[in-house]
């Protein structure tokens, strides 16, 4: 097996706390995490909100700095890249943010803002690739020249999907991709997303809080909790068989699970264990890891 | 593209001109601030017009027992439409004009100037974060705690006669007035550049310069515009105050603020009251005009149809 696109070894960040007392050695955001993500592959991260699964994911394209640790992004040690170094990374990397309205300029049309990002590498591009990209992401050429106020959510995220393949990348990082849509359009951003992956070959690196839509579209799934990876394997037996609380709760939050009996109580403790970053006592349940079918631990 | 959609993508250009031209209140701002404008502009032409000069002393028109002009209005007639200043017996409407192109460009000079160095340290500011905000930040602080004015007011009292008194005026007045727009811009520009556009922009590679020219610049013009707009009026009557004082422009050069100096002790003793009372209208209009003009302008670029969506 090639080298893996995205590979993290125990990378950490800490944001420092502005004031003094509590808090003031900082907060760890990131908490000693190893990771990766093959060739083709689709890794989904999980976690509740604040688990430092969208800090992690920046870390794959340089936007967040870790405090320790090394990422290797397509074979090069993101950093000791330059600034010349990230921006040519960032060519094979995309990102995909969770509000197209928020990620999208309100004041630059579809046109410009595809545009902007092969102006970003010097380079220019013709109408007919433009448009030839907005296909391929199922949207019509007339959205060149609309401003995201005229266009809908879901409409939007597929702008910025052509955006990330503009550049034909190696490598996705897809953060929330669908949180901020209506539940109806959901599926089909996933399903695009998913499309890219098999026929394209392009990796992902899959943020979510939602473990149903990492079941579907990730191959393998990272569960994060205050900081740390709890939990990695194969998306069906992570959800088959949860090993972690914090995993048990997630997988139980979802409503489509199917799940043994269980004893009264059990969500609420285990929601306890996944949530509680102000309690000090730490989880004390061991990591759990599991060995792919056919795949190497790197 | 139909054409119904060019039509908008147009018609998001001029609305917010069409918005401003709405506002019954920025339109007689703008009306004000242009026509003193407009006058200064062609001093020349309506001193021409007028068939007078801003320094022909027509005596004759003088009462020879203390020196106030003859007639009503203080001597307004169609020959002098402003009537003539006692003593010399001066045009007062050439004065005024001429008076207006020395003030108003110098108050222009002194905002475009204060304005641009605030807009670029701002978005740098906004861009670049950490050290270097905190130590234009510190700088700004240094600033607001110096006493401006007179500070102003004793270099104007020492620049050597040799030097262009216009252009000190303007170097002056825009090293003073940079400090307040420069820390809203930059606040301004950081609030733009944390937003998950600007991200999204860095994270396809772009370059900071492309960042800051196509994803920021675009969202702080508004205010940019609306910042120079409400300094104009401050500049103008700091321009005429200095002037009042006696520390403004060159003794021959006509003025404003001069104007209003010298006609005081023909106020004071009630025998010119119009003397100080056409100057004294002309910078009250440019100056309510500025403010009116720039408030609308504010009330008109503030509303940011994307934050509305």
């Amino acid at each position: 097996m090639s080298e893996p696109i995205l590979e993290m070894t125990d990378v950490s960040k800490r944001y420092r706390t502005a004031g003094f007392g509590r808090g003031r050695g900082g907060f760890l955001a990131v908490d000693g995490v190893s990771l990766h993500v093959g060739r083709g592959e689709a890794l989904g991260l999980v976690g509740e909100s604040g688990s430092g699964k969208s800090t992690l994911a920046r870390m794959a394209n340089g936007l967040v700095v870790p405090t320790s640790g090394t990422v290797r992004t397509d074979g090069r040690d993101v950093a000791r890249l330059g600034r010349r170094g990230l921006r040519r990374l960032r060519r094979n990397v995309a990102m995909v943010f969770q509000d197209p309205l928020a990620s999208l300029n309100p004041r630059q049309t579809v046109r410009q803002t595809l545009e902007n990002v092969f102006r970003a590498h010097g380079e220019t591009t013709s109408t007919a690739e433009l448009v030839a990209l907005l296909e391929s992401v199922g949207l019509g050429a007339h959205y060149l020249e609309r401003y995201p106020h005229e266009a809908s959510g879901g409409q939007l995220q597929r702008v910025a999907v052509a955006r990330a393949l503009a550049l034909k990348p190696d490598l996705i990082i897809a953060d929330e991709p669908t949180s901020a849509l209506d539940v109806s359009v959901r599926a089909q951003i996933l399903n695009l997303l998913a499309d890219l992956q098999r026929d394209q070959g392009i990796s992902f690196l899959h943020v979510s809080h939602d473990l149903a839509v990492i079941r579907l579209y990730s191959d393998r799934v990272a569960v994060m909790q205050r900081g740390r990876v709890v939990e990695t394997g194969p998306s069906e037996e992570i959800f088959r068989s949860p090993q972690h609380p914090c995993t048990r709760a997630l997988v139980e939050a979802t409503p489509e699970a199917e799940l043994p009996a269980r004893p009264a109580g059990a969500l609420r403790g285990a929601d306890r264990a996944c949530h509680d970053r102000d309690h000090d006592s730490p989880n004390d349940h061991p990591v759990v890891s599991r060995p792919e079918a056919g795949a190497t631990e790197y | 593209m139909s054409v119904a959609e060019i039509q908008r993508a147009e018609s998001r250009g001029t609305s917010a001109l069409r918005r401003f031209l709405r506002k019954r209140s920025g339109v007689a701002g703008l009306v004000m601030l242009v026509v003193p404008l407009l006058a200064g502009l062609c001093a020349p032409l309506l001193v021409w017009i007028e068939g007078q000069d801003p320094s022909t002393l027509h005596t004759e028109l003088l009462d020879p027992d203390g020196g106030r002009p003859l007639g009503v209005l203080g001597g307004v007639s169609a020959d002098h439409w402003f009537g003539v200043v006692p003593v010399t017996g001066v045009d007062l409407f050439a004065q005024i004009v001429y008076g207006i192109r020395s003030s108003l460009f110098i108050a222009f000079g002194a905002s475009i100037l204060s304005i641009v160095v605030a807009a670029v340290l701002g978005t740098a500011v906004g861009y670049f974060g950490g050290w270097f905000a905190a130590v234009v930040g510190r700088l700004i602080d240094f600033m607001f705690g110096f006493p401006g004015l007179m500070f102003v007011i004793a270099i104007m009292a020492i620049v050597p006669p040799e030097m262009p008194r216009g252009l000190v005026l303007v170097l002056v007045l825009a090293f003073f007035g940079w400090t307040v727009p420069a820390r809203i811009i930059g606040a301004q520009a950081g609030a733009v550049n944390a937003r998950a556009f600007v991200e999204a922009a860095r994270a396809t590679g772009a370059p900071p310069w492309q960042i800051i020219r196509r994803e920021m610049l675009p969202h702080l013009f508004g205010l940019v515009v609306v910042l120079f707009a409400m300094s104009l009026p401050g500049n103008v009557s700091v321009v005429a105050g200095l002037s009042f004082l006696g520390v403004g422009l060159r003794g021959d050069v006509p003025d404003l603020g001069k104007l209003l100096s010298d006609s005081l002790p023909w106020i004071y003793s009630g025998a010119d009251v119009w003397y100080m009372l056409f100057p004294g209208a002309v910078v009250f209009l440019i100056v309510f005009g500025a403010t009116l003009a720039g408030d609308a302008l504010r009330d008109v670029l503030d509303v940011r149809t994307e934050d509305a969506s």
